[in-house]
């Protein structure tokens, strides 16, 4: 191979590695013209309006993400049909099969970071999103759809790598045993109660009295991080920290029941009810950060290992080559023999040229996991069944610190569509923050500012051609 | 040295940019239900309500104490007894009341249906006529809304797999329907539809 054929091999690979880089690049927002977001936002809760804007902008990458983060906002305002159709909506792209997905087998390329593909969440957030799909149903008094749900949701967990870890995820079939239990179906309520049972051994069951269900969440959603153990036999790129303290729940509310009997021989009268205040822990029913660190590893991070190995490989080349090159510099530099000068520094300009391509392969290579993740998820569940009349409408939820410190009080509506009523309390608040999700554009847009666009001004009637001219003022 | 100057200042040019997604869309189309939607997973789709409905159909018009009774029978059919048992999320609804409006149409008055989905609308009706806010059209009284000789029910379950090692996962859904007596209890007909789906998500998302 003749020198300038080498330059001309070693720029191509380059540039290559620098284009391929480029083009698969789908993290920007798009821009959206401010009559179709004005029109989008129209029946949509206005505390939301800058969510539900990036969610416009972001496009099909983002949508599960964003689906899911609305859909459980939207939960805590009230706003139940909303958050019923974020979540279906969620939960169809979740559950379509991607084959021969073009965007997907960008994020295999060497060039192309995991976060092109379209995101479906890692399965503690899928299982997640089924859970609160299946709550909606519960609320609604379709038990059936619910106990699919959180089925749905439990199936989420079998992806995990550790057998000990598949199918832990004992809010599920707890929540699906209790689905059965309102429905009357005492045959599957007892099945999946048993399954529950096999997971978490200690939690108590619901008592043949209770009619109703108390969840109260906990924390912020794990976070997740990318990086390599590197004593690890199997690579584990997707990693997690928890990103909350330890907290518990009291449940008070107050009751009516009947007073003393009248005495023996005194008149019988209607019994006199009396008020009495009552308290009850929510015992801990599921650890959303456990679930989501124990998965293990993922198939896909065997990929991205090549990715890595690729990217140290190139780097090696890259130092090599940059050493060759300032030792044949020196070389040039210090010979007295003007063909060995002129031999010297061409090698000397090749090594340059391959170390430069090499370093700039090395650094388009993508290893990093996809960390955007679902971030107003709580990091615990805590439930509670209990016996509950009527006349009580909404429960008071004290968050406690570990400590027993009273953190915050909450109020949890108790809502009663079929047989059984549901309550359900969050610590801390369900709507986020930050209108975009965690990692879910490029760097620099990730902290720009949310504007929405404002609608263009009308134009100016334009007189019509047979109207008098106005009048100059005087 | 001037190519080495072309290739960093490249570098640097490229490395920089980042092109947007613009998904041109597609455009809507009609899809026939029949058939395999553009959208798959494992679960009930509308090929399988389609295809389970009208089989259920046919099979019922063969039952004689139902499409062939000396005096048409008042059947029943909604999904106030149809229970849905599997992990697939789905409306009951849209498989009995494609299985009605089919039955109907096929059956030709051989089964009288009765729209008990529709009593609270139907009773209100009546205390209208009878309270003489409203005439009393032209049908005529009857002395009470109809009764049903027979009424569906049914259950929908599934099994589910999956191998966490190649990613495949299938599920196995049996629907099964039932037409009970109203009087005796006596199942005069049952059907069952089954099916099994097996897909593997893409790596990426394993």
């Amino acid at each position: 191979m003749g020198k300038h054929s080498a330059v001309r091999l070693t720029m191509s690979v380059a540039a290559a590695a620098l284009v391929s880089a480029c083009q698969t690049t789908r993290e920007q927002e798009t821009t959206v013209k401010p009559e179709v977001v004005h029109s989008y936002l129209a029946d949509k809760p206005a505390q939301l309006h800058k969510h539900y804007f990036v969610t416009l902008a972001q496009g099909q990458r983002n949508k599960v993400l964003n689906d899911m983060r609305l859909g459980l906002a939207n939960i805590e305002l009230g706003n139940d049909a909303q958050a019923e159709h974020l979540l279906d909506d969620a939960l169809t792209q979740i559950e379509t099969i991607y084959v021969n997905n073009e965007n997907a087998a960008k994020a295999r390329e060497l060039f192309t970071k995991e976060l092109v593909k379209d995101f479906k969440g890692e399965p503690y957030e899928r299982a997640m999103a089924y859970y609160y799909r299946g709550l909606l149903y519960l609320k609604a008094g379709d038990y059936d759809n619910a106990r699919a749900s959180f089925k749905g949701g439990f199936l989420q967990d079998s992806f995990a790598d550790e057998a000990q870890n598949q199918a832990d995820f004992g809010l599920m079939p707890f929540l699906q045993g209790w689905a059965s239990r309102c429905r009357g179906n005492t045959v599957t309520a007892e099945e999946d109660f048993k399954e529950f049972k096999a997971i978490r051994p200690g939690f108590p069951l619901p008592g043949n009295a209770d009619n109703a269900l108390v969840l109260v969440e906990t924390g912020s959603a794990p976070v997740k991080y990318s990086a390599t153990d590197p004593d690890s036999t199997k690579p584990k790129y997707l990693k997690y920290r928890r990103a909350s303290a330890t907290e518990t729940a009291m449940v008070k509310f107050t009751d009516q029941v009947a007073g003393p009997a009248p005495a023996k021989g005194a008149k019988a009268a209607a019994p006199v009810m009396k008020s009495v205040d009552r308290a009850v822990p929510a015992n801990l029913l599921e650890d959303v950060y456990y679930q989501a660190s124990t998965r293990g590893g993922r198939e896909f991070d065997s990929v991205l290992a090549g990715k890595a190995q690729f990217k140290d490989a190139a780097n090696t080349v890259g130092n090599v080559a940059m050493t060759g090159a300032l030792v044949a510099g020196a070389l040039a530099m210090n010979s007295t023999n003007p063909q060995t000068q002129r031999d010297s520094a061409a090698a000397a300009g090749i090594m340059l040229l391959m170390a430069v391509a090499a370093k700039a392969a090395a650094e388009a290579a993508e290893p990093d996991a996809d960390i955007r993740y679902w971030d107003n998820l709580p990091d615990r569940v805590h439930a509670l069944t209990l016996p509950l009349p009527p006349s009580v409408t909404s429960l008071s939820v004290d968050l406690l610190a570990s400590d027993g410190t009273l953190l915050r009080t909450r109020e949890a509506k108790v809502t009663r569509a079929g047989p059984c009523a549901i309550a359900w309390a969050r610590g801390e608040s369900a709507v986020p923050a930050n209108p975009r999700a965690p990692s879910s554009t490029s760097g620099q847009a990730m902290f720009s500012p949310v504007v929405i666009p404002p609608l263009p001004a009308p134009e100016p009637a334009k007189p019509a051609p047979d109207a008098p001219p106005p009048e100059p003022k005087s | 040295m001037r190519r080495l100057m072309i290739v960093a200042s490249s570098a640097l040019a490229l490395s920089a940019c980042q092109t947007v997604q613009n998904s041109a869309g597609t455009p809507t189309t009609y899809q026939d239900p029949a058939t395999l939607g553009a959208v798959k997973g494992v679960g009930i789709e509308s090929q399988d309500i389609v295809s389970m409905t009208d089989q259920m159909m046919r099979d019922m018009l063969t039952e004689p104490r139902l499409a062939n009774a000396a005096t048409a029978p008042n059947v029943i059919i909604d999904a106030e007894y149809f229970v849905n048992e599997s992990s697939s999320r789905i409306n009951r609804n849209s498989i009995t009341d494609r299985l009605r409006v089919s039955l109907q149409r096929a059956s030709q008055g051989r089964m009288n249906f009765v729209g008990r989905h529709y009593a609270n609308m139907v009773q209100s009706e009546r205390n209208l006529k009878r309270q003489g806010v409203v005439d009393k059209a032209t049908t005529g009284t009857a002395a009470a809304q109809k009764g049903g000789d027979y009424r569906l029910g049914g259950r929908i379950t599934s099994l589910d797999a999956r191998d966490p090692r190649t990613g495949m996962m299938s599920r196995y859904t049996q629907i099964i329907f039932e037409m009970a007596d109203l009087e005796s209890g006596d199942i005069v007909w049952s059907g069952i539809y089954e099916f099994s789906k097996a897909a593997a998500d893409d790596v990426i998302y394993r």
